[in-house]
């Protein structure tokens, strides 16, 4: 059996006897190189550490066990074993998408490594949930008809999804990034993982996090609408809302500097 | 009685007709919900070795639990060098494979339940520290075989269950019309194809008396009736015999009939079109 550290493709730059040490997490399709611009401008001060989901990124995958990933849960236990397998603590963490709730649970279960918690174009539940009036963005049609072009052409797909959730059109590089990244993922991997992001609903555990959190969210968001910020704001305890002034689900690609400076003034 | 007497004596008759009177599936969060209360637990689990990456948490209470994800190699690694016998903790070790869930716990239990398409395990644990003696232990273990006996009915039931809806979707997907009539007498079987050349409401289970007279209809509605007759009577000499691509002349329609025996417990009609 092989460790975390290359089950996840963890790489740890920085400075290595930092007090703090931050964690990316990148989510759905992307990997940890999405995080370059922010590992530059903290790598000085605090200890850095990435890793790419497994079934992305240069993530083991042979290690992809569709049951263990059948829900987020599987890769809450993967950041678990990081920090274990690190020894970290005073974790400053900083997940996109649905890697900011995976960081919200592994708060939950072990509070004490963390220390403060950076949500980017995160959401509890995707799904809308006509029964509460809770708005996640998606109808069940919606995702049947997304699961349905992700099984028919899979790199057709990636490439329209990319330039749906990416935006920026005067920057096609960052969509064409993007739909390179989803696209080298295996086309039954993908379609696992995405039904595992898109069928989750986190919305109950929300309120059981003590970690200080800041919540960064982009003016127009096709993934995750605004009011999903606002929720997340209203749920989870001590947290505070930031706006981005940018398109598109990926604040940290296509606004950087914005981010950093967000980051820089919450920890 | 002591307690853990009173205690295996409530489970065993509270769950002793479960596997007769309801769905199997809904017997562990039955009774491990069943259990925490006899034994007043923390916490109560069944631990599912779903594969080499993924033990998953079921039936959990608290409930929040569950659906955790656990690495299955040292909790397989610790029942291993318990032969996977009932681990009983009196005191929880400081290090543990269960860190994530006994925290701030004094005592557990941990009961393996592993058989033909079952590899599990039920884990309790107390608040407060606990003695297991022979009479709880006697008790555990009587938990655990019935446990262990559910556990695999419940698996073989979904077993059943894949399996028919599986073989059921296929035949009623193939073009061709198959009829089934078993040589008990009791039993016939209809594809949708067939239903519906037979006209009958449904497909799926069928009387062995409806079909053969909804079969003698078409049969009598044949233009080449006396020659089908005569041929059937030859394939009904031994049960052994087969019949192939034989032509019936139905109004509007040539079929092209064969018959077969299947392993001795009936006979297999096929029907296909021809024009």
């Amino acid at each position: 059996m092989h460790t975390v550290k290359e089950k996840n493709n963890v790489s740890v730059c920085g400075k290595a006897n930092a007090a703090q040490t931050i964690i990316f997490g990148h989510g759905f399709g992307s990997d940890q190189t999405a995080f370059a611009p922010l590992v530059k401008a903290f790598e000085a001060d605090y200890k850095i550490v990435l890793f790419d989901n497994v079934g992305g990124g240069k993530a083991d995958i042979n290690a992809f066990s569709p049951s263990r990933y059948s829900t987020i849960q599987g890769y809450v236990t993967d950041l678990g074993d990081i920090l274990r397998e690190l020894y970290l603590d005073n974790v400053i963490y900083v997940g996109h998408s649905v890697n900011g709730i995976i960081g919200l649970l592994c708060a939950i279960k072990y509070p004490s490594y963390f220390t403060k918690l950076v949500l980017l174009g995160s959401s509890p539940r995707y799904l809308n949930d006509p029964e509460t009036g809770y708005v996640g963005g998606f109808n069940q049609d919606d995702l049947e008809q997304l699961y349905n072009a992700m099984s028919t052409n899979y790199y057709a797909w990636a490439s329209g999804f990319a330039q749906l959730v990416v935006q920026n059109h005067d920057r096609p590089e960052l969509a064409a990034n993007f739909a390179k990244s989803l696209s080298s993922i295996r086309a039954d991997i993908a379609l696992s993982v995405a039904k595992a992001i898109f069928e989750m609903d986190h919305r109950n555990d929300l309120g059981k996090s003590a970690i200080p959190a800041m919540i960064v969210q982009t003016a127009n968001d096709p993934a995750v609408p605004t009011v999903v910020g606002d929720y997340l704001l209203k749920h989870i305890p001590n947290s505070q809302l930031a706006r981005v002034d940018t398109k598109g689900h990926f604040p940290h690609v296509s606004a950087p500097d914005e981010v950093i400076s967000i980051i820089k003034s919450f920890i | 009685m002591t307690r853990w007497e009173r205690t295996a004596l409530t489970f065993i008759s509270q769950t002793s007709d479960w596997d007769r009177n309801h769905d199997t599936s809904s017997f562990i969060p039955f009774s491990i919900s069943l259990l925490q209360e006899l034994f007043g637990t923390y916490i109560s689990l069944q631990l599912d070795f779903e594969d080499a990456y993924t033990a998953r948490v079921k039936a959990a209470s608290p409930s929040y639990l569950n659906e955790l994800i656990l690495n299955p190699g040292p909790i397989t690694t610790l029942l291993e060098q318990n032969h996977f016998k009932a681990i009983y903790w009196s005191h929880i070790p400081e290090k543990n494979v269960f860190d994530d869930l006994l925290q701030a716990l004094s005592s557990a239990v941990i009961l393996p339940v592993k058989g033909p398409g079952v590899n599990a395990l039920l884990l309790f644990g107390w608040s407060e520290p606990n003695t297991f003696d022979n009479s709880a232990k006697e008790c555990l273990e009587i938990i655990r075989g019935r446990f262990k006996e559910i556990l695999q009915q419940s698996h073989t039931q979904r077993l059943v269950n894949t399996t028919m809806s599986r073989f059921t979707a296929i035949m009623h997907t193939i073009p061709q019309a198959l009829v089934f009539i078993g040589n008990d007498g009791h039993s016939g079987w209809v594809n949708a194809a067939a239903a519906n050349l037979l006209q009958l409401n449904e497909s799926g289970e069928q009387p062995p008396h409806v079909l053969s007279a909804v079969m003698g209809q078409l049969i009598n509605s044949a233009e080449n009736k006396e020659i089908i007759h005569k041929e059937a009577l030859q394939l009904f000499i031994s049960p052994d015999n087969k019949m192939k691509d034989m032509k019936w002349e139905i109004p509007g329609n040539t079929l092209s009939v064969s018959c077969m025996p299947v392993e001795s417990i009936g006979r297999l009609w096929e029907f296909k079109k021809i024009n």
